[in-house]
């Protein structure tokens, strides 16, 4: 199974390595293979998944490694969705920003802090409301990495057109997300706690943060509505935003000891 | 009228409100909470723990410093949705654009439910909570006089020997009517009962103690349950079948130690007025009863966001504003 892992993260590698000079070009040609080789490792992933669900009997997102391996394959896919799809102005720093991303939660679930061990879930964990929870927050926070790739875009860009157009990228991630993950994260989250636990809401750290997440992507989007021309502000809340999702799935499992614990 | 009206229902408004909640939430997350003023003092610097302990950030979430805020914000959405929602009734019906206001309107549902079940809570907290361990052919008695009886329990395990669901059978009667029939009850699959939700916390084998009082009753103590004697209460700590003994643990005196508190029993023995008959293992089920009158309302705020989100979504998308 580790070798779809690998396999995976040298298509993103390499994929990474064929975007890179595209950046740096003025002409603004683009290669035709990066987005195919992060479909491929988006692929990867999704049988690695799919191989460990049989094994456990049990679909194979539960662990921190699984949730990193299902954010990873997530962000590839997005990537290769947005090269192909024709509404939005695609942007080569927003799909280099994102497989940067993929990369790094590739190189996460690699590293001590997820164990690999495939273990079928504690019964706590064995809800469909649990993989509804956890497949639309990752999607979510998944549209929410692209929106920080054009928000960093658009904070180190001068030109004025070129902001724009990271702004229309970032403020069509967090559209598209914020539904997704506010469904996710905090309804679906919510029925399954009371499920468990026959308590909607406990003010758990991690509930905590997926709510302060939450805030900080309305607060961007009531930004957005009342914003007269494009400026920095947005940008650097929506990057919050997403320190504040990467510290909800990560940080507080290590930091803030609650009711995921068990998520480590 | 108008003007306060404005600034209460106005954009701005929502996100100083917003902000506040988020930046707030984040600086009460790293302190841990409800705890007593002692454990600040000295765990902390002091200007830090008298500023934490004065603003209520030690228990943010039941502090004005949450609860004034969350109130405006709650004003600020209730208002912002009725001026949006006769703003959008005064536009052509093609042209109007109710996902926004669906989403305030579910958020506000969900705000007012989730305090008047917090109130009920509050106000009845041993009718709207309880926790009992039951072994089999036990009973328990639920608010309306339904008896819930525990018919069987099982733990299922995986092929390495981990559980992998804890399931209790149960039957609920009231009076001579049958409510429900031998029904499973396992984690994450409640019984629901009108607003009353029975569920699956805990599966445990735990060492009980059978004792006869001077009457010929007979009654059990299971570990962790205290009895009261008249001299005092005392707590069945553990249970060493092995040995054939059962530890105890005497509730604190002013002035005694905690040794002096401590001490065990065998068959025979007398405790109180009654007399230990015999020492063995049980399983029991630990079933934790909620009542929430508001599951509802929840639930139906839950289903106008999430149909608010998405059509917000679809209109956005059908109108080019993400491209």
């Amino acid at each position: 199974m580790n070798a779809l892992a690998t396999l995976a993260f040298a298509l993103i590698l390499a994929s990474g390595a064929i975007q890179a000079p595209a950046l740096f070009r003025k002409d603004g040609r683009l290669d035709r293979a990066s987005h195919w080789l992060l479909l491929g490792a988006a692929l990867c992933l999704a049988t690695l998944i799919v191989r460990r669900s049989l094994a456990i009997g049990f679909p194979a997102l539960t662990s921190i490694f699984e949730c990193l391996v299902f954010m990873a394959a997530a962000i590839c896919a997005l990537c290769w969705a947005y090269r192909v799809q024709a509404r939005l102005a695609f942007l080569p720093a927003v799909q280099f920003g994102s497989t940067v991303a993929a990369l790094a939660a590739l190189a996460l679930a690699s590293s001590p802090i997820a164990p690999k061990e495939a273990l079928a879930p504690i019964p706590a964990l064995r809800s469909g409301w649990l993989l509804l929870h956890v497949t639309f927050s990752f999607v979510g926070e998944a549209l929410f990495m692209a929106a920080t790739a054009a928000a960093l875009a658009f904070l180190a860009s001068r030109d004025e057109r070129r902001k724009r157009d990271y702004d229309r990228v970032c403020y069509a991630s967090v559209a598209a997300g914020y539904p997704i993950f506010t469904v996710g994260a905090l309804i679906f989250g919510a029925v399954w706690a009371e499920q468990a636990w026959g308590s909607w809401w406990s003010w758990d750290p991690k509930e905590i943060w997926a709510l302060v997440t939450w805030l900080v992507y309305t607060l961007y989007l009531h930004l957005r509505l009342t914003r007269k021309r494009v400026d920095a502000l947005p940008a650097i809340v929506a990057v919050a935003g997403f320190l504040c999702a990467l510290f909800t799935f990560l940080g507080v499992n290590y930091l803030l000891p609650g009711l995921h614990s068990y998520g480590r | 009228m108008r003007a306060p009206f404005k600034a209460l229902r106005s954009t701005g408004l929502a996100i100083f409100l917003i902000a506040y909640l988020a930046a707030a939430s984040v600086a009460a997350s790293f302190l841990p909470q409800g705890r007593e003023a002692g454990y600040y003092r000295g765990s902390m610097p002091a200007p830090i723990a008298e500023l934490a302990i004065r603003t209520g950030f030690t228990d943010f979430y039941a502090s004005p410093a949450f609860l004034g805020p969350a109130l405006l914000f709650f004003s600020n959405l209730s208002s912002c949705a009725a001026y949006r929602l006769a703003k959008e009734l005064r536009k052509e019906r093609k042209k109007r654009r109710h996902g926004p206001d669906l989403i305030h309107l579910g958020l506000v549902l969900l705000i007012a439910a989730a305090v008047a079940g917090e109130a009920v809570q509050r106000l009845k907290p041993e009718e709207t909570r309880g926790f009992v361990r039951l072994a089999p052919g036990e009973a328990v008695r639920l608010s309306g006089n339904r008896i819930l009886a525990l018919v069987s329990l099982r733990e299922e395990d995986y092929p390495d020997g981990r559980p992998e669901d804890w399931v209790s059978v149960v039957r609920v009667t009231e009076g001579d009517r049958l409510l429900v029939a031998d029904r499973e009850i396992r984690v994450n699959r409640p019984l629901r009962l009108g607003g009353l939700s029975i569920r699956q916390a805990s599966f445990q084998t735990a060492g009980v103690l059978g004792l006869r009082a001077p009457s010929g009753e007979t009654r059990d103590l299971v570990e962790g349950e205290s009895l009261a004697l008249s001299s005092g209460s005392v707590e069945l700590t553990s249970v060493d079948l092995g040995a054939g003994k059962a530890f105890f643990r005497e509730a604190a005196k002013p002035g005694e130690s905690a040794e002096a508190r401590r001490f065990e029993l065998g068959p025979g023995s007398a405790l109180g007025d009654f007399t230990v008959v015999g020492l063995r293992a049980e399983e029991l089920s630990g079933l934790v009863a909620s009542y929430d009158p508001l599951y509802p309302a929840v639930l139906a705020s839950f289903a106008v966001t999430i149909l608010g989100l998405f059509v917000t979504f679809a209109q956005k998308l059908k109108g080019g504003k993400l491209e």
